[in-house]
């Protein structure tokens, strides 16, 4: 690698490898270097604990309805379903909180990577509590190999209850699952046959969930035949077809796609992604390889790879208020500002919108986004604390601010139109938010 | 019918409670300082595009009675034939279709048989690129409805709109893009002179094509959009806009939103409304009942709200594709060919295209595509927009020959 330890670069891996990072923090790592610094972010995939779930998240009970009036069902039903929203949105901010605060980023950005490729919502699921454990799965195992991983979600009760998998039998085989798994998952549109979608079907079948929270597997209800996955023939269950797909060609240029696609910038050109699946491929089909790789790779500092992602909602709040030191469990309104500014923007974590998860950049920026951006901006502009703000006036300070928001130097005409603002910093650091240039991650 | 209270326009106000036939007349609405006076010509063309996301069962929705092998096929998902509207040629709409039965008595109703993408795709994701850019390269991300956006002289951000936060991929083109309305309104609350600030700091980015660019771009966008259309009432940040309160089903929102803006006289020529649900795996019958009864009153909302000076609107619903014959069980998985709904004054009411036959089904059992979706899309963009269909699927050669629809 030849890509030197510039403040800009550093600055541009923090944002990309997590939610940005201080001045202070630029200026460690740049004297540090670039490989040291990916060292220390990766460290985190091992020595981060797992922070505790808001206390609210409860086991879905079933009330006991039996002598209920229609009325008193319906009731019943809608208060369970409040709750469970509410710990929903809880989570929601549980997670934002830890992305601002965490000492080891990356692992919060590989969480989120993985719940956009794995994408499952709550709009269906319904219990946060299997949210939230399949977050622990992902952050546990996100960055080691592959196939564990795919092989836990495929025995994880949300993602099982989300495609349908736990209603697939032997007699009635259901192609949901089968399919996202090879589209979405592992392998990539175009690298399988409809035959092959109807074959891995038959050897998910057998899936149970208890209560909609355990997950168990009945033999009986398991079709027990031969099957021929991608050209290979036997009496495959689950875990084998999952051997078969993660070891693909195909599947090690998908994941690798799919890494630099939200870590660097859309459509890399074929020889990146051969480069890419080859070094996963070496070591080992791990993530955190694969992570190294493409946060050491020269193309990754690239003018095209800078200027190659809009910073999503998530990434948005999260890194405001990192940016400002904004603790959303010390106040309630923030709480709600920021439950509000999800909903506002458009994406609310563990609710994607469909299995396919979340579009990138230009879905971000159309007239009803950037207006949820400039209004979000202000409700985050309200919340910073006093010792944050630029005194009114004061050049230094005002550069201090927007150099904390990563948007040093400053574009000539950006700092200009800032500067109408210099006497009201609230404004200033809303019109800062809300700008173009700060819509780049 | 009553009409929401909130919504775009300050001077509507008075309106509020009344309905919009009452205070119909764009002067009436718009009249007031800044607002657009100017009427929409008699003649003028406006299209709605209806998107039901995840594949919708065509096979029930416009039910195939007299074909014989419709129940033993479909077997408890089977729709009862007496229980549905017969519309000739062995079909029947879905009895949550009845609230369309007046338009289809009326011969506003046309459907199309048989619709699909040439080569078949059960992804959601490539079925839905390929209906929303209708190209066979899927290099070019660009929308059809972007492309005839494309070819226009000017630029105006009200002449394309998407109702709701998302802005369908169908109408972004190469250098010009349709804008996204949110239903709560367009109320920006801020410092005095703020909103004017970003607008004029956009203003300085909004050339090229990057990413950073296309965002001042749609800020400049929305300081238009908020001009003309106003700030509405609930000026807040996630203005409610769910209809919950009112228990309008989702799509009833969005398409009382779509007539108020076509009946605004802003030159508005597309909306762009969407209603999700309908990748029906399990527990189908349930699901499906009651998306088709959103998809109904929405329709019927969309032309009782429509203004008698509005321009002739028409009406597409459609979806990625259908379902398999053959349940799973208590759902269906991924289809094929499905019906497109057509709806308008101008529409060449009844059938149209091939109906493929249940006996007939592809090597995955399901419905065989006899229609191009872009047969149908063509001849919307001959009849509705003025430009001709081989210039918006330049790739397609006789495979998009204009149905006669119109």
């Amino acid at each position: 690698m030849t890509t030197a330890a510039t403040p800009e670069n550093m600055a541009h891996l923090w944002r990309r490898a997590g939610f940005g990072a201080s001045p202070e923090t630029i200026e460690t790592s740049t004297a540090a270097g670039i490989e040291a610094t990916v060292d220390v972010l990766l460290a985190g995939s091992t020595a981060t604990p797992v922070n505790p779930p808001p206390p609210a998240l409860t086991e879905p009970t079933r009330p006991d309805l039996e002598d209920a009036s229609e009325e008193e069902r319906q009731a019943a039903v809608r208060a369970l379903l409040r709750e469970a929203f509410e710990q929903h949105q809880a989570l929601g901010l549980w997670w934002v909180q830890n992305m601002a605060t965490t000492a080891f980023p990356l692992v919060e950005k590989a969480t989120l990577i993985w719940h956009d490729h794995f994408a499952t919502g709550f709009a269906k699921v319904k219990v946060p509590i299997s949210m939230f454990d399949q977050n622990v799965t992902l952050r546990t195992l996100g960055l080691g190999e592959f196939t564990v991983l795919v092989k836990a979600l495929t025995r994880d009760p949300a993602m099982v209850f989300w495609l349908d998998l736990q209603t697939s039998t032997a007699d009635a085989p259901n192609e949901n699952f089968a399919r996202e798994l090879m589209e979405l998952f592992t392998l990539g549109e175009g690298s399988y046959s409809q035959e092959d979608v109807r074959e891995v079907a038959r050897a998910f079948t057998g899936a149970r969930l208890v209560r909609r929270r355990r997950y168990e597997f009945v033999d009986a209800l398991h079709d027990g035949g031969d099957k021929t996955v991608l050209g290979e023939t036997g009496n495959f269950d689950g875990d084998d077809v999952v051997d078969i797909l993660v070891g693909r060609r195909d599947s090690a240029r998908w994941v690798a796609r799919r890494w630099w696609e939200n870590l660097a910038h859309p459509n890399p050109p074929d020889d990146l992604l051969d480069s890419l699946a080859d070094a996963y491929e070496a070591g080992g089909r791990r993530i955190d390889q694969l992570v190294r790789t493409i946060l050491t790779h020269d193309e990754f500092y690239s003018e095209e790879a800078k200027a190659g992602l809009v910073k999503t909602p998530v990434e948005f709040v999260a890194g405001a208020l990192r940016a400002f030191g904004i603790v959303i469990e010390a106040d309630p309104d923030t709480a709600r500002a920021v439950a509000a500014a999800f909903r506002l923007m458009g994406q609310q974590p563990f609710d994607p919108p469909s299995v396919g998860g979340w579009p990138q950049n230009r879905y971000w920026t159309n007239t009803a986004m950037t207006r949820a951006r400039f209004l979000v901006a202000g409700s985050i502009a309200k919340r910073v604390p006093e010792t944050m703000l630029p005194v009114p006036g004061d050049k230094p300070s005002i550069e201090g601010l927007l150099g904390r928001l990563g948007l040093a130097p400053v574009p000539a005409d950006l700092a200009a139109d800032l500067a109408r603002f210099a006497g009201s910093p609230r404004a200033l650091v809303q019109l800062a938010l809300a700008s173009p240039a700060y819509s780049l991650n | 019918m009553s009409v929401s209270r909130r919504r775009f326009v300050a001077t509507g106000l008075a309106c509020g409670a009344l309905s919009v036939a009452a205070c119909r007349g764009p002067g009436d609405w718009f009249g007031g300082d800044g607002g657009s006076t100017t009427s929409p010509s008699a003649t003028e063309q406006a299209l709605v595009v209806v998107t039901l996301t995840g594949g919708n069962d065509g096979l029930n929705t416009i039910v195939p009675v007299g074909d014989s092998d419709y129940a033993g096929l479909r077997r408890d998902l089977a729709v009862p034939a007496d229980t549905t509207f017969a519309i000739g040629e062995g079909f029947a709409l879905a009895p949550q279709l009845e609230p369309l039965r007046p338009m289809w008595e009326d011969g506003r109703m046309a459907i199309v048989h048989g619709v699909g993408t040439p080569d078949v795709n059960l992804s959601h994701f490539a079925s839905m690129a390929t209906w929303h850019t209708g190209l066979s390269d899927a290099g070019d991300p660009t929308g059809w409805l972007g492309r005839w956006l494309d070819t226009l002289q000017d630029h105006d951000p009200l002449r394309a709109i998407s109702v709701g936060s998302a802005l369908p991929q169908m109408l972004v083109g190469s250098a010009r893009a349709g804008s996204a309305v949110e239903v709560g309104g367009l109320g920006m609350p801020a410092e005095d002179g703020l909103a004017d600030a970003w607008t004029d700091l956009a203003s300085s980015a909004v050339d090229g094509d990057s990413l950073d660019a296309a965002m001042a771009r749609s800020v400049l966008d929305l300081g238009v959009l908020r001009e003309k259309l106003g700030e509405g009432e609930e000026g807040t940040p996630g203005g409610s806009g769910q209809g919950g309160e009112s228990g309008r089903g989702a799509l009833t929102v969005a398409t009382e939103e779509a007539a108020r803006i076509l009946s605004g006289g802003f030159g508005t020529r597309v909306v762009a409304v969407t209603l999700g649900g309908f990748d029906t795996h399990t527990g189908q019958e349930t699901t499906h009942d009651r998306l088709l009864g959103d998809l109904a009153s929405g329709l019927v909302a969309f032309f009782e709200a429509l203004d008698a000076d509005a321009p002739q609107v028409t009406v597409v619903v459609w979806s990625e594709f259908g379902r398999r014959v053959q349940p799973n069980g208590s759902g269906t998985d991924h289809g094929a060919a499905g019906p497109v709904l057509v709806l308008g004054p101008r529409v060449k009411a009844g059938h149209h295209g091939e109906p493929p036959p249940l006996s007939d089904l592809d090597e995955a059992g399901n419905l065989r595509v006899t229609t191009d979706f872009r047969r149908v899309l063509g001849a919307v963009c001959e009849a509705h927009l003025g430009v001709a269909a081989s210039d918006i699927f330049p790739d397609a050669g006789s495979a998009a020959r204009p149905l006669g629809l119109f």
